[in-house]
């Protein structure tokens, strides 16, 4: 999930005190069970469909993101 | 090409190395696991408002992240300390990786790669020391 290079900062962060764990913890469990239900579904799902789902959440994720900016 | 020995020590090291990702993977997720369940047994109170839960990522927040403060915390059974123990061993994953990688290199006598190795292992050491030193 960590590549070697990201460990380096990784690591540092950690030790600085910098990860918070209930910030960190939500965010690495959700990457991993997506990684794995994604990696499962890639190869039966339609990549039309796919695009199309992709889209939509990059659209949800940007106008929460333009949303917390401005508010 | 490679000789005789090499085809039968590199996909056994690629095997290792694969499971254990995945094992580093799989322990680390199940330590934040029971970590994140064992804090909300602990405080449930902290579940019970949107403002309570707020709090516990609040800028002021205090958390383990020294060795020893997550080493007593763990004895101790807190959540907070389990989950920080869980993302160590993710962060130490990839770290273990280059190690077994080195091992493996060095088993088979390849001696750039295992002396590549090092060299990473090294760097990833002065980076953490660099990283750490105020």
């Amino acid at each position: 999930m960590i590549g070697v290079t990201a460990a380096a900062s990784a690591g540092v962060y950690f030790a600085r005190g910098d990860v918070d764990p209930i910030i960190a913890a939500p965010v690495a469990l959700g990457v991993v069970l997506g990684a794995v239900a994604g990696s499962k579904v890639l190869g039966k799902i339609d990549s039309r469909v796919l695009r199309i789902v992709f889209v939509l959440i990059l659209m949800i994720v940007a106008a929460q993101m333009i949303w917390k900016g401005v508010m | 090409m490679a000789g005789k020995d090499e085809q039968d020590i590199m996909p056994k090291m690629e095997m290792l190395i694969s499971r254990m990702l995945l094992g580093g993977v799989i322990v680390s997720m199940a330590t934040v696991l029971v970590g994140l369940v064992l804090m909300f047994v602990h405080h449930p109170e902290d579940l019970r408002t949107a403002d309570n839960l707020k709090r516990l990522t609040s800028p002021g927040a205090s958390f383990p992240h020294t060795v020893a403060d997550v080493a007593r915390g763990v004895a101790a059974g807190r959540g907070k300390a389990i989950v920080a123990l869980g993302l160590a061993i993710l962060i130490a994953t990839p770290i273990l990786r280059v190690a077994i990688a080195m091992i493996g290199f060095a088993i088979e006598r390849d001696r750039v790669l295992s002396a590549v190795s090092a060299i990473v292992l090294i760097l990833l050491a002065l980076a953490f020391m660099l990283g750490t030193v105020d």
